[in-house]
């Protein structure tokens, strides 16, 4: 393991890397940046994964596993995502969060 | 202070620095770029959690798949001359402020648990008997073989369906 670094310093740094993406998902006002952030608070969860299987089970895998399956769905996930944020700019030749508003009565 | 230890340090701050950019960049295509090197970091400190597999999917997937995409939805749809429109919206200080209350509350829990206990009643790691490759092979092929089986249905059915969203005439 590394010394002088333990599991805390992992988690406070996966927590600020989830608060800043949850900033950047309320105040972005492109598509695009609210699917960014996104991936950064994924990527905040897949650490604190690796992180508590390194430090707690260093002999399983589950944590890193289970890693892997997350970063595939948010691989997918961010498809899915970016080829809608597409097919709405092709509707209404903006990604601008604001001008999506159909559904608003 | 030993490398690994200096290594750490530098990649969590140039991590929340880079993350940080990525929600403030006034360019959407520059939060791009931050987002990979926040992504690349990240592989570094899967490396020094011995999670090597890991990490080389973190680079493979998403720095290599995952930031082409997103750059690609940017040059599709935002004008990219038109940085000077402001890329947040109203709520930043509000936000800014839940975000900090969410760090710290978190922050505040971390405190009070007792994982370094935890850590060390874990029973001590025999030495690997294989490399991590091998095992995380064995393990996805082995005990979460239907799990993994199932990554590719949803990657299918994602595929799919971003092509019947994103293609020109739906009829």
């Amino acid at each position: 393991m590394i010394p002088g670094i333990t599991l805390q310093h992992f988690l406070v740094l996966s927590a600020a890397l989830f608060s800043i993406g949850a900033y950047g998902v309320v105040t972005r006002r492109n598509a695009v940046g609210v699917l960014m952030s996104l991936e950064l608070m994924l990527n905040a969860a897949n650490l604190n994964l690796v992180a508590f299987n390194s430090y707690l089970h260093a002999g399983a895998l589950a944590g890193q596993v289970f890693t892997l399956f997350t970063i595939t769905i948010a691989a997918a996930e961010a498809t899915v995502g970016l080829a809608l944020v597409v097919s709405i700019f092709r509707a209404r030749r903006s990604v601008r969060l604001e001008d999506v508003d159909l559904l608003k009565g | 202070m030993q490398l690994t230890t200096l290594l750490f340090y530098a990649c969590a701050l140039a991590a929340v620095f880079c993350a940080l950019r990525v929600v403030t960049a006034r360019h959407i295509f520059h939060a791009a770029l931050y987002l990979a090197c926040t992504l690349a970091l990240l592989a570094v400190l899967y490396l020094l959690l011995q999670a090597e597999f890991v990490a080389v999917v973190q680079v493979l997937v998403y720095v290599g798949a995952v930031i082409v995409l997103v750059i690609f939805a940017v040059m599709l749809t935002a004008q990219i001359g038109d940085a000077r429109l402001g890329q947040t919206n109203r709520l930043a200080v509000p936000a800014a402020l839940g975000a900090g209350l969410v760090f710290a509350a978190l922050v505040r829990a971390l405190g009070a648990a007792h994982w370094d206990r935890a850590a060390a009643a874990a029973a001590p790691q025999a030495p690997a008997a294989q490399s991590n490759l091998q095992a995380v092979g064995t393990a996805l092929l082995g005990d979460y073989i239907y799990p993994f089986e199932l990554t590719a249905l949803i990657l299918f059915t994602a595929l799919v369906g971003a092509v019947l969203i994103a293609r020109k005439d739906p009829e």
